[in-house]
């Protein structure tokens, strides 16, 4: 038994040791650059790399610390964790773009109450006590545009198969909603049930894709609200040689997508530049932090014409198609 | 050295030397306020980790934890949000759900004899359906403002959420090492055989650390809906990944027959230091399962060399 | 000829999987649709291919949990080559160097370390897609010529089971290799005392189980037109559960790849089957979980029933 416990008080000893000494060591309040931080959702995705891509210019740009940092999986308590650790940490603003808009609210408040400014861009949590919300379009907003875009191609009428990724992933469910509502105005539109969740693996999206259009073969569109659909469905569109037959649209990266946009597998997608709005995002929480509140109306160079209300700060989204592809290099 | 090393150098080591870096280069992990982030963001992960390890020291293993816990903490938030049951109360029912997702592994794995990576491979994708089942797939909110107090209050320092990850680490413990029940515990770890033949009731015993490893889970969905006051029907995804490698890491070997929860615990904390410490240097969590990756690797090899030591000398 | 057919561990599946297959054929015309059956044959020669390289490590005794991860590597590497201008046969040779590269890593782990499988495995998982994500920067290697493509599509999934399946199948009941194989996942003991060098037999396993996943990368980054980090995220389980259904013993010493094969059919032809039926995704895993449990129920039942002679 001895050597348990001489285990546990060496590590007891050394750990409170430096606990110690650095309680007694003086916080140095000279050199401090201003410290923001954007949490994403998960770490790895193209789009968080592009996301991140964005950050890192405005860091150089405003001579202040931008970190990025994302969970391993889309979850919620991971992004609660890092959020704790900021507070820790005594960032001077956090961003946060909430796998779960409402999980999101508890720790929010207690950031705020420690005197950290918290922003969410990318996705909201309007329930929260965020100052504002910096998007191209909110994730409901988005499902709506794709929707319509979708239903505008196939003159409204004819049957409609949205795709998802996970079932519990609380930003494409919104996305999902937006769909659902925007449809629900086309009277010749039946969405097709139950809808397809592949869990955002490509190969699940392409053979699920597949197989949809065999149980279903009048369907005439695809409305994808995650980002490996789209191009996944116009893989499977392709290979079944029914490329121009049925309209996709999505919100994926156009370089994950432009080879199925050039060849009309794949009709359209709805997006913005993710790094521009990173890097927007990052300046205007700078501005606020000097004291400047974001102007609705203004033009800003790069991004375009801005609105402002309600604590939602939206930037100009673009629509993507095989005409205007070659200009996004994200 | 002239002693025997005990099985937690491995992971001591790691944890010394994750804790004596991050302290001298990072001024923030000098404080209590990230020492207590440290701790309660390591509650979860403590809990799930100390069932994990009575499991593995029978010699099974349990992948059904991280889906046992999404599907207890809709449970339990539906009963508070439609059922309006009390916290109390619901929780109660939050841990017997546990208990049951448990039972019925532990019944198909003592009784039936289903190898348990088999049986609790079943329950991982079973138990997470049920979860979607029962929230329609969207997550739970507007639950009662006293789970916020107790996600994220604190007493004299020490962060709520902690508290009963460290009564589940130290219960683990003491069944581990005080009582009969823990002896039969490792006893069949060792050997069925043997333990079937000393007079021992395998199939109870076998059952019994599976119905804990449940019933923990279900502890552990109370803290996760605690801290967002909202139940997620993706909560728990990929944890009992997290929670192995905490058990493998603080030198609990896998064949059972032999376990430590101090080892354990010290797994946990070396899993948030690396985790806080990969954060603090502003890289994004893929690097965390590079670095874990590596402790492990580190921290069996020391392993190795402790238990040649050991068996030079004895 | 009755003893020989109650003996086989892989009938439960076989008797299933006609069964399903004949169910479905008559019951259901989508799923006879060329389009249907392509797809399901190309899902279930990705998932065969990683049941057969997960049987040859299982036969030994031990376990790997890091195929998804090597087939994510292997096939990033293969796009990265393509794109930067290798004719995709030598990218594709190069890719399944790779897959054996990491498959001997574990293997030296395991044997020269004497680590235990699942933890060295758990590890590679990790550290694999971990190292994939940061030296691709996430990105995806899309524009890959149609001549590469084409591998993954149509029947040549399954065709490559089919080859892959039936070369094991006779080298494991043929060769030297295949004997130790089997000899060392029976009883590591016995066999190394018999003079079989076990360390040598359990890297060639790994090795193996390596290249067969990168194998299926590259035949799943050619269907999915796409080789990218996240391919395959979490089919180590799948893989796993077919290694199961197909009648495999977790512990080692029997089961064959033949059963494997099996397993992975029943599997994607049951989520094909529940697809086309209009049951909602999320529910599948209330199918499969129970589909693992009769499986391995029955193959404890027939176990103890052959104990009992």
């Amino acid at each position: 038994m001895i050597h348990y416990f001489r285990l546990i008080a060496l590590s007891i000893a050394v750990m409170t040791m430096t606990l110690l000494i650095a309680s007694c060591a003086q916080e140095q309040p000279g050199d401090k650059t201003r410290r923001i931080a954007f949490v994403f959702k998960v770490d790895g995705l193209l789009y968080s790399e592009v996301c991140k891509q964005g950050a890192e210019q405005a860091a150089k740009d405003l001579g202040i610390r931008v970190d990025y940092l994302a969970p391993d999986k889309a979850e919620v308590g991971k992004q609660i964790a890092i959020i704790e650790q900021l507070i820790a940490e005594k960032a001077d603003a956090i961003i946060v773009s909430p796998n779960d808009a409402d999980a999101i609210v508890p720790v929010i408040a207690k950031a705020m109450d420690a005197g950290i400014k918290v922003f969410t861009w990318d996705s909201d949590a309007p329930k929260s006590q965020r100052i504002f919300y910096v998007a191209a379009a909110d994730d409901v907003q988005i499902g709506v545009d794709i929707a319509d875009a979708l239903a505008k191609q196939i003159n409204g009428k004819g049957k409609v198969q949205i795709v998802s990724g996970g079932r519990g992933a609380a930003n494409l469910n919104l996305h999902v909603t937006g769909m659902e509502k925007a449809f629900a105005k086309y009277r010749g539109i039946t969405l097709v049930k139950p809808y397809i969740y592949n869990d955002d693996d490509n190969q699940k999206a392409r053979s699920m894709a597949v197989a949809a259009l065999q149980k279903d073969p009048d369907i005439v569109g695809f409305a994808c609200a995650n980002s490996p659909s789209a191009p996944a469905v116009g893989e499977a569109i392709t290979s079944l040689k029914k490329i121009g037959k049925i309209g996709v649209w999505g919100l994926a990266l156009p370089s994950e997508t432009r080879s199925y946009l050039k060849s009309g597998a794949v009709s359209g997608l709805m997006l913005w530049d993710p790094a521009k709005l990173t890097a927007f995002t990052a300046r205007a929480v700078n501005d606020y932090l000097d004291g400047k509140q974001p102007t609705d109306g203004a033009e800003v160079e790069g991004v375009g014409k801005i609105t402002y209300k309600n604590g939602v700060l939206l930037i100009p989204g673009a629509t993507i198609t095989k005409n205007n592809v070659d200009q996004f290099d994200f | 050295m002239k002693t025997r090393l005990p099985p937690e150098t491995g992971v001591a080591v790691v944890a010394l030397l994750c804790y004596t870096w991050l302290a001298s280069f990072l001024p923030s992990f000098r404080t209590g306020a990230t020492a207590s982030v440290v701790l309660s963001n390591s509650a979860e992960i403590a809990i799930l980790a100390s069932g994990m390890t009575l499991v593995i020291a029978t010699g099974g293993i349990d992948v059904s934890v991280g889906s046992v816990l999404g599907l207890c903490a809709i449970v339990f938030a539906r009963l508070m949000a439609d059922g309006s049951w009390s916290i109390p109360a619901a929780a109660a029912a939050c841990l017997a759900a546990g208990a049951t997702c448990g039972w019925i592994n532990g019944i198909l794995i003592a009784r039936y004899r289903l190898p348990s990576i088999v049986a609790t491979l079943a329950i991982f994708a079973a138990a997470r359906a049920g979860a979607y089942l029962l929230s329609g797939g969207e997550s739970i909110s507007s639950l009662p403002e006293g789970l916020i107090r107790f996600g994220y209050g604190s007493i004299g320092g020490i962060p709520l959420p902690a508290l009963p990850a460290i009564a589940a680490l130290v219960a683990c413990a003491i069944i581990l090492k005080r009582t009969a029940y823990g002896r039969q515990i490792l006893a069949l770890g060792g050997s069925r055989e043997a333990s079937f033949l000393s007079g021992h009731r395998v199939q109870q015993v076998e059952c019994g650390v599976f119905v804990m490893s449940g019933l923990l889970a279900g502890l552990a969905a109370i803290l996760t809906v605690a801290r967002g006051a909202t139940a997620i029907p993706d909560a728990g995804r990929f944890t009992e990944m997290t929670a192995i490698t905490a058990v493998v890491l603080g030198g609990t070997p896998v064949s059972g027959g032999n376990a430590t929860i101090l080892g354990t615990g010290l797994g946990v904390l070396t899993i948030g230091l690396i985790t806080n410490g990969v954060r603090a240097y502003g890289r994004g969590d893929i690097w965390v399962l590079l670095v874990l990756g590596l402790a492990l690797l580190v921290s069996v090899e020391v392993d190795r060399w402790r238990s040649r030591e050991r068996s030079t000398l004895s | 000829m009755r003893r020989a057919l109650r003996d086989a561990r892989e009938l439960p599946a076989v008797v299933l999987l006609v069964a399903a297959a004949l169910w479905l054929l008559l019951s259901k015309p989508s799923f006879r649709s060329p389009g249907n059956l392509a797809v399901v044959g190309q899902d279930a020669g990705m998932l065969g291919l990683m049941a057969c390289g997960e049987t040859l490590v299982i036969l030994t005794g031990g376990i790997d949990l890091s195929v998804a991860s090597a087939l994510a590597m292997s096939a990033c590497l293969c796009g990265a080559l393509i794109m930067a201008g290798t004719p995709w046969p030598a990218a594709a040779i190069a890719a399944i160097g790779l897959g054996l590269l990491a498959g001997w890593v574990n293997g030296a782990l395991v044997t020269w370390r004497r680590l235990p499988p699942i933890l060295v495995t758990l590890a590679t998982l990790l550290l694999f897609r971990g190292i994939t994500n940061i030296l691709t920067g996430a990105a995806p290697y899309n524009l890959l010529p149609e001549a590469y493509k084409a591998i993954g599509r149509g029947g040549w999934p399954m065709l490559a089971l089919v080859v892959v399946a039936s070369v094991l199948s006779i080298g494991i009941g043929r060769s030297r290799f295949g004997r130790h194989l089997v000899a060392s996942g029976g009883n590591e003991s016995a066999a190394r005392l018999s003079g079989i060098g076990v360390p040598s037999v359990l890297r060639r396993a790994y090795a193996l189980s390596g290249m067969l996943a990168a194998s299926a990368g590259l035949l799943m980054a050619a269907a999915n037109g796409n080789a990218q980090w996240t391919l395959a995220d979490g089919w180590e389980l799948d893989v796993i559960a077919a290694v199961v259904i197909g009648g495999v013993r977790l512990t080692g010493g029997q089961g064959s790849v033949f059963g494997a094969t099996v397993g992975a059919l029943i599997i994607v032809i049951l989520r094909n089957a529940l697809f086309l039926s209009g049951v909602p995704t999320e529910q599948y895993g209330l199918v499969t979980g129970g589909v693992i449990v009769a499986a391995a129920l029955s193959e404890r039942w027939r176990s103890t029933a052959a104990d009992r002679r």
